[in-house]
């Protein structure tokens, strides 16, 4: 990728983008939320993922969909962000298979804390203390997208997704089903 | 546990989600691209002034005849910093348009690769380089150009402070990326 396709104007790049921005923006919104905590941070982070959607554009080669590049083009932006927030300050991010594992051994935040009454943001807390490859992953499964479109978009075998999916939904179980040993 | 629901379904929950921000425009989109390009062109006008400023403070040294050691120790320190500004714009333009479009476990990798790479070759471009024309130069101060208003046992005291806390700014910055690769490397490791 990288350079612009020959005889597609800057019309074109802009055409899609605002598309994929009316579609897809309530959910680059949540993502954006998924991986940064900090309100004017996430703002930031958001404005970024945008921008970097309609850049893509114009490199976008029409070999996956629409939608495939746009998840691509928003998660690899945010995961950037997050190497960079880690190189600054130390960050314990967990695998699913050590959530279901131990449970998440960080001190419950102020948020977490809330998600007592509220799921919503008990269910960012626990994104928020995913590894990034896991995150992807259930962020993609939690705006619907099928096994296959996940693989797609992370470069995993379904069944590789489905493996990761299934110790998920394990996890949210004990979360939230049955109140979970590790609810706070 | 208050109140959830027991057929808790996490999709429905994480999409209704209410929204706050309103879709970017493409004029502001438009307006905070041409200001990251700005941005990269600054930085590159910064990079290309530091570069220049070396020049400026080796070109005197290059053209006193007082030691052909450090004159060619001038002229190989001019060379190393246009190698490294190179290096700079080149490492530069190839960082303007990662493939973001790639699937994430390949960008993650990579990514992680790329970072690695960076740091663990600055020994090889952007240090190195200059080794040759510093060890000349601190030659020529020693063998053939001393202070003429100093004692020779001070004047050689204070080039070997200098050549002392030069090796000890170049080696720090050597271990420090060679540190920082390491790291990455036990990341990429763990993927």
């Amino acid at each position: 990728m990288g350079g612009a396709i020959p005889g597609k104007s800057k019309a074109v790049q802009d055409e899609r983008y605002g598309r994929a921005a009316v579609t897809f923006g309530p959910a680059l919104e949540r993502l954006a939320r998924a991986y940064e905590a900090d309100p004017d941070q996430r703002q930031d982070l958001l404005q970024e993922i945008h921008l970097a959607v309609w850049r893509s554009f114009a490199g976008y080669d029409g070999r996956c969909s629409e939608r495939t590049w746009v998840y691509r083009v928003a998660h690899n932006v945010a995961t950037s962000h997050i190497l960079k927030r880690r190189r600054r300050r130390a960050e314990v991010l967990l695998t699913l298979d050590e959530l279901a594992a131990h449970g998440d051994p960080q001190q419950p935040s102020p948020e977490a804390e809330a998600g007592d009454r509220h799921a919503v943001a008990r269910l960012t807390a626990l994104v928020h203390s995913l590894a990034p490859a896991d995150r992807q992953i259930v962020l993609l499964y939690l705006e619907g997208l099928e096994a296959a479109a996940i693989g797609e978009i992370c470069g995993l075998t379904p069944g590789a997704v489905a493996t990761k999916l299934h110790r998920l939904k394990a996890v949210l179980a004990n979360r939230f089903n049955r109140g979970g040993s590790d609810d706070r | 546990m208050t109140g959830e629901p027991s057929d808790f379904d996490p999709q429905t929950l994480w999409q209704s989600q209410p929204t706050e921000h309103d879709p970017m425009t493409l004029a502001e989109i438009h307006r905070r691209s041409h200001a990251f390009e700005a941005k990269v062109r600054r930085r590159n006008l910064i990079e290309y002034v530091a570069c220049g400023l070396v020049i400026a403070g080796f070109t005197p040294v290059l053209f006193a005849r007082a030691s052909w050691m450090m004159q060619a120790g001038a002229g190989l320190a001019i060379a190393a910093t246009i190698f490294v500004g190179w290096q700079l714009h080149v490492r530069a333009s190839a960082g303007r348009t990662p493939a973001v479009g790639d699937a994430l476990v390949d960008f993650h990798r990579q990514e992680l690769i790329r970072q690695r790479d960076a740091l663990r070759s600055v020994g090889l471009w952007y240090l190195a380089p200059f080794v040759p024309g510093m060890t000349l130069v601190m030659m020529g101060r020693w063998f053939q150009a001393h202070a003429a208003h100093r004692a020779l046992a001070l004047d050689h005291m204070l080039i070997l402070v200098t050549s002392g806390v030069t090796v000890l700014v170049f080696l720090g910055i050597w271990l420090l990326n060679l540190y920082g690769a390491k790291r990455l490397q036990q990341r990429i490791d763990d993927l």
